[in-house]
């Protein structure tokens, strides 16, 4: 015990450093450069627009996490099919001239791509579920968090060979194009979108979750798995239900991705997979509204942490990383704390 | 029937995924049976449940309508495919190798007649019929391996089965040193690959030749005998084939560093790549400082020219050592409290952060340019490469990485025997009570993290060496995943299983390098294949297997309603 | 467990011997009269000549010891190539290679030398440092390639120099501009591309005189390429007096830029210069219509991106922006004609890939080109000295190809041409100024 509290006291004591040394650097050098206000809602509007992204996929971890205890290292991949799906429905819809109609026939459009990838998604999950995860449910914990690294990488290749090695371009039809200015802010039509969809989404899924019959079959299961089942709860059906829900919202997120970055390429899903794990983390794994949360705190710090840490904007990445580090140190359980099951206690 | 027919879809779904990936392109005109013989195999596997409840004819009709329906499918697509591509239509821009070249060895015709659309109809069925035939094959092997027959043939020995699997190796070490003689011409052009293919097999037949000979003498002058023609393969290979074996017992070293960490001390470390790369760029920067600008102005500042390296390959193994173990300390103080996935998660974090160092760190690591031209190791000035003509410089690599990875098992031998070695398993065991019988537990893992890190610093210095130049794109997760597969499918736990894994997921892509594509893909498959079917590994300690094939003494992970750290979180739960 | 074992292995040397069954496509060949007339090496270890057989690892055996490559009848003249197949340019990578093998084409069918095929050994370097060593080292430990046309990329290039200066093995590289690449510590460095040194002045000349731009910002990928040219502009920009706001690296396979941009666009540049390839400099040219302080200002990169894949990923966002590119003197006739060669042969038209496949052409015709003055018949065989080689490819001069006359100079600048600056209008690249205009 003695050797335990002494860790826990250093680890506290190098946060405190840490922690310091951060809000001075901030301090110093981020409010020393002096950039406008502008430049700051800029970052923070990029800051959003990234979180909502990160908050799609974050909801899948969060709900697979929730209910099988286990982290689902492809659901990166799984985003990236939804884009790569998303970007053969543009092909489509490009060559049938829906993406140069009226405005109606443009939205009917970019829903149908929506759709269309989020199927691609859907299936990408499903099939996960049913070859590389359900055989292996009982094993210890070790044994799927291997498989689920081997589906990562079968994915992303098996996408590099069928697919082809140059990166796909979204073309952005003129509707979604450009953004909103307000004086010297600008506000994307695409971020907006992802934004909004992401909180629809999020609610969508909360509502699914608390009010439905299926929301409550989840939620028994992620309680405990056998009771739930000897009570009658088809477990093997709820956990391709909490797939099917995962990797849509994964699929929307890649579709919508794919328009605001214009490109998709293999290996698309692979970082932002790893940061949505860390935004579902920071919100406390397992938990909906942390997973958005923790997802927009996340977009921000990457977006303006750069800047205000006065370091290249290369390191954003290592910002990230170092915010799930530093999150499992300090407060594993997350801002927000508590698993799904935890909620109906 | 049902049986069959779901069958025969997966069987096409497979068969268009590799359609879609390209592989008859590989295969040329040897596609189509390959296929047909890969598809019969893959019925008998499906089929093989149902063979047990279904009568013989039962299982015939299931067979072949797995076959036919597979076969009716697969002409469709590929009969579909031939006329968009004979129509001129360009199916590349969606699906990158549906090319004529793909179409045309599935069918056996030149790549000229599907551009201009002159293919029979016969041979498009000639898939159909391939594939229907593959299905009563495969029914036709799970009825024999049902019968009479098979049960006997399995219940037949070979006599002095022992003897032939201690005498192998030998017969194929010396195989190999006859292929090498000059004036041999078996395998044509093949020569080579062939000859470092028996190279990895034979080294594999020696593991289980050791296994073989129990304990005792026999094993002694087994062992003994082993070491020896081991030791005299970097004299009598080539460049090429020497730096395979280079890089394999290179990760002999990972794998049986990592196996220390998680292995034994059952933390999953998922960031080894990190300790790997500060071994190898700290002996870079003291190597070839002139290649990081920062220390070439350190030096010059200090007077010192950066031109030449500032330390040998020999005295900069205990800096290696030193920075590899304060770097496993640093990770491990943070993460003490951690475990299962998110240890796993937060290790990965960490050697993506490092990773990222590198990239970023351009003054100091020059960044994704890498450092370049650093030094080999010497004796006593002189690299023995250049002394004799009969080691070139990888062989000197690959010598040095078998002794890497006899000092790096020795140390894991002693470490598993000794009062560190069962704190280790008491610790992974269950960390509660492992502590209440006196565990420290905080000095436990440390020591796990820091003795896995200095081996794979000592392997990241070799590396180093071996590569001349390094970047940071040669330390990314994949590092970390392949020593983790070292240890996955060649058996977690036990050495021979680290050098098997070795021998298999690094030495044989090498060989199959036509085939470099798949090889990610191939690994991926055989990742999750592994550990649906054998996830302690091939050559796994006893241990191990027992914990991993019985529901009760298996790796203990926290209960579902446990959080990630093994007291009890803020939040108050009961 | 022993008779399974004992089973696995049998059944592996089986397929062993199986393997080992597609019969060598040439014949076996005959052990040579015993070539006496073999130059006294100059390492001084002769042991393995003294045997007769024509077998691989003798032919191997002899070329690592004496410096020269013999190719016995029926083998080929083997050239490695270094080509970005994957990476952040694999259309123009493709581009370059397709061209090297059209090459071999048409030296094959004007004979060869001495009767002896070309074959060209195609890895792929990825435009990456790593990867180049690795193809760098293939081809170090493979003692019957002669010389290598490659890298496509600087860093890629870089990356191969070691390992080919160690085995002796020329290169001559088509589109690698960075300009370390070649310089007196190096023999064996060759390329047909013009050096950086002269493109980002050009550049800097263009911005600041043509265009009357003065403040600008500077972008760069963190690749050799990129950041060497990127500094390039830069240090001459700041020389004819202009000011850099923002010097920006970013990542090879990032896709978001917008905080970079967003930090650029708070000083108001009057232009971005960015370094690196198609990708990036597309999502740039994108993202910046997209950040505040930049709408108006103008974007211009290299010839990394100066090909269609930029044009199509940027869409619009690409009208009414730069790009420069290193050119060679093309003559549109012998032009045609290649190009009617690559589209009967690969169905497309090279300037939809990439644009450096004049280019990749006349290294391998170069590297032909010093073979030819060098290689000797030895008996049946091809004896080709290294050493010899290395020279020869240094003394080429003169040579016609298809961009321009080609001559190398001491350091290993071979290439003819200059630097052509572009605009886009309605998806097309248009040329604005620079080498070759009225």
């Amino acid at each position: 015990m003695e050797k335990q509290s002494l860790s826990k006291y250093l680890t506290w004591l190098l946060g405190a450093v840490v922690g310091v040394l951060v809000l001075w650097r901030i301090i110093t050098v981020g409010v020393a450069e002096g950039y406008p206000t502008s430049f700051w809602i800029s970052q923070g509007i990029n800051g959003l627009v990234l979180g909502g992204v990160y908050a799609l996929v974050a909801l899948g971890y969060t709900l697979v996490y929730g209910i099988l205890f286990m982290i689902n290292f492809a659901h990166g991949e799984v985003m990236m099919l939804g884009g790569i799906t998303g970007f053969f429905a543009l092909q489509f819809a490009t060559a049938q001239g829906w993406m140069d109609g009226s405005t109606t026939v443009v939205v009917a459009a970019l829903l149908f791509i929506l759709v269309t990838g989020m199927l691609g998604s859907v299936a990408t999950g499903v099939a996960l579920e049913r070859l590389a995860y359900r055989p292996l449910r009982r094993a210890p914990r070790l044994v799927p968090l291997i498989s689920a690294i081997g589906a990562s990488l079968f994915l992303q290749y098996s996408v590099l060979l069928i697919f082809g090695v140059t990166p796909h371009s979204y073309r952005k039809p003129d509707l979604i194009s450009g953004g909103i200015r307000a004086g010297n802010v600008f506000i994307p039509y695409t971020g907006l979108i992802i934004f909004l969809a992401s909180v629809l989404m999020m609610l969508g899924l909360y509502l699914i979750i608390q009010r439905t019959k299926l929301g409550r079959a989840m939620r028994a299961v992620a309680e405990d798995k056998d009771t739930a089942s000897l009570m009658g709860v088809n477990v093997d059906g709820v956990i391709v239900a909490t797939f099917v829900l995962g990797s849509a919202l994964a699929g929307a997120a890649g579709v919508m991705l794919g328009f605001h970055n214009t490109v998709v390429k293999f290996n698309s899903g692979f970082i932002p997979g790893l940061k949505a794990f860390t935004a579902a983390v920071l919100g406390g794994i397992g938990n909906i509204p942390g997973a958005m949360f923790g997802a927009l705190i996340l977009g921000m710090i990457e977006a303006m942490g750069p800047s205000a840490l006065g370091i290249p904007t290369q390191y954003k990445d290592i910002i990230a990383f170092s915010v799930l580090v530093l999150i499992l140190i300090f407060r594993p359980s997350g801002i927000f704390g508590e698993i799904l099951s935890e909620k109906k206690a | 029937m049902n049986k069959g027919l779901t069958t025969g879809l997966i069987a096409f779904g497979s068969l268009t995924y590799l359609i879609l990936t390209g592989v008859p392109i590989r295969l040329a005109q040897a596609a189509l049976p390959v296929l047909a013989v890969l598809a019969a195999l893959f019925f008998s596997l499906m089929l093989r449940r149902q063979g047990r409840e279904s009568s013989s004819s039962e299982l015939l009709a299931s067979g072949l309508t797995a076959g036919v329906v597979a076969g009716l499918l697969t002409t469709a697509e590929v009969w579909l495919f031939s006329s968009l591509l004979g129509n001129g239509i360009k199916v590349q821009p969606i699906f990158d190798k549906i090319v004529p070249l793909n179409m045309a060895a599935l069918l056996g015709v030149r790549a000229g007649a599907i551009i201009k659309g002159e293919v029979a109809l016969g041979q498009y069925a000639l898939i159909a019929i391939y594939l229907a035939a593959a299905g009563l094959a495969g029914s036709l092997l799970v009825l024999f391996t049902r019968s009479g027959a098979a049960a006997r043939l399995r219940g037949v020995r070979i006599p002095g089965g022992r003897w032939l699997t201690i005498v192998l190796p030998f017969v194929l070490f010396a195989y190999i040193y006859y292929l090498g003689l000059s004036g041999v011409t078996a395998f044509g052009n093949n020569r080579n690959i062939v000859r470092l293919l028996i190279v990895l097999v034979a080294t594999g037949t020696g593991l289980f030749a050791l296994r073989a000979a129990q304990e005792g003498l026999v094993q002694l002058v087994t062992g003994a005998l082993l070491a020896a023609a081991l030791l005299s393969l970097p004299f009598i290979l080539n460049q090429f084939q020497n730096s395979v074996m280079s890089i394999v017992f290179i990760f002999v070293m990972m794998g049986l560093g990592l196996n220390i960490v998680v292995g034994y001390a059952g933390l999953l470390d998922l960031g080894y790549v990190a300790f790997f790369a500060i071994g190898a760029y700290v002996y870079a920067f003291v190597s070839a400082p002139f290649s990081s600008p920062y220390i070439s102005s350190l030096l010059a500042g200090m007077g010192i020219s950066p031109d030449a390296p500032l330390l040998g390959y020999w005295s900069a193994i205990p800096l290696a050592i030193i920075t590899a173990a304060i770097g496993g300390i640093l990770l491990g103080i943070p993460v003490l409290r951690l475990r299962g996935d998110y240890l796993a998660i937060v290790t990965l974090g960490f050697g993506e952060i490092i990773r990222l160092f590198l990239l970023n760190l351009d003054e100091l690591t020059n960044g994704p340019r890498g450092l370049l031209r650093i030094a080999q190791p010497t004796i006593f000035g002189a690299a023995p490469p250049d002394l004799t003509s009969h080691l070139d410089a990888q062989g000197w690599i690959f010598l040095l990485a078998i002794f890497g990875s006899a000092v790096v098992a020795f140390v894991a031998i002693r470490l598993n025997d000794s009062r560190l070695g069962r704190a280790w398993v008491a610790m992974r065991e269950d960390e509660d009570v492992a502590q209440a019988t006196g565990v420290h537990l905080v000095q436990t893992k440390l020591l796990a993290f820091a003795i896995g890190a200095i081996c794979a610093g000592l392997a990241g210095q070799l590396y180093a060496a071996r590569q001349i130049n390094i970047f940071p794109e040669n330390f990314t997760l994949f590092v970390s995943i392949d020593a983790l597969s070292l240890i996955i499918v060649g058996g977690m736990g036990s050495i021979p299983g680290v050098v098997l894994g070795a021998l298999a997921l690094k030495g044989l892509p090498e060989v199959l390098r036509g085939v470099d594509e798949y090889r990610i893909i191939v690994f991926a498959a055989l990742l999750i294949v592994m550990m649906i079917v054998r996830p302690e590994g091939i050559l796994p300690s006893a241990r191990r297997r027992r914990e991993l094939h019985s529901q009760l003494g298996a790796i203990p992970v926290p209960a579902p309603d446990e959080g990630p750290l093994d007291e009890e979180i803020e939040g108050g739960r009961s | 467990m022993q008779r399974r074992t004992a089973l696995l292995a049998l059944l592996l040397i089986l397929a062993m011997v199986l393997a080992a069954c597609p019969a060598p496509a040439q014949p076996a060949p005959a052990p040579a009269a015993q070539p006496a007339v073999q130059a006294p090496s100059k390492e001084g270890v002769e042991a393995p000549s003294k045997e007769g057989a024509e077998s691989e690892g003798l032919k191997k055996e002899l070329g690592e010891m004496t410096g020269k490559v013999v190719i016995a009848p029926g083998q080929t003249i083997r050239i490695g190539g270094s080509f970005a197949l994957t990476g952040p340019i694999p259309d123009p990578g493709k581009d370059i290679r397709q061209a090297a093998e059209i090459a071999i084409d048409d030296l094959n069918a004007a004979g060869g030398v001495e009767g002896f095929q070309f074959e060209l050994v195609a890895e792929d370097g990825a435009c990456a440092g790593d990867q180049g060593t690795v193809v760098g080292n293939k081809f170090a430990a493979d003692p019957t390639i002669v010389a290598v046309t490659g890298g496509t990329c600087s860093g890629e290039t870089i990356g191969l120099m070691p390992s080919l200066q160690k085995a002796r093995i020329p290169f001559v590289s088509p589109s690698a501009t960075n300009p370390a690449i070649t310089s007196s510590d190096c023999d064996i460095c060759n390329r047909v591309a013009l050096s950086d040194a002269l493109q980002g002045v050009v550049d800097a000349d263009f911005v600041f005189n043509d265009l009357g731009k003065t403040k600008v910002a500077v972008m760069q990928d963190s690749e050799d390429y990129g950041k060497g040219l990127a500094q390039i502009f830069q240090d001459h920009f700041k020389e004819l007096g202009g000011t850099v706001t923002n010097s920006e690296g970013i990542q090879v396979g990032d896709t978001d830029f917008r905080a970079a941009l967003a930090k650029i666009g708070a000083n108001a540049p009057e232009l971005i210069y960015f370094g690196g390839f198609s990708t990036e400099a597309a999502l740039i040219a994108q993202q910046m219509g997209e950040t505040p302080g930049l709408d108006g200002s103008l974007f211009m990169s290299d010839d990394g991106a100066y090909t269609k894949q930029y044009l199509d990923a940027a869409g619009n966002a690409a009208e009414g922006t730069y790009m420069s590119f290193v050119a060679g003197a093309t003559n549109d006739a012998t032009l045609e004609e290649f190009n009617a060669k690559y589209m009967d042969k690969f169905g497309v038209n090279p300037k939809d890939l990439g644009p450096f496949h004049g280019q990749s052409y006349d290294s391998v015709m170069l590297i032909a080109t010093a073979i030819k003055a060098v290689a000797v018949k030895n008996g049946d065989n091809l004896v080709i000295d290294r050493e010899e080689l290395i020279k020869a490819i240094r003394n080429v001069k003169g040579l016609q190809g298809l961009t321009g006359t080609l001559s190398c100079s001491e350091i290993g600048e071979c290439g003819a041409g200059g630097v052509q600056i572009f605009t886009v209008k309605d998806g097309e690249f248009f040329q604005v100024a620079g080498f070759g205009m009225q």
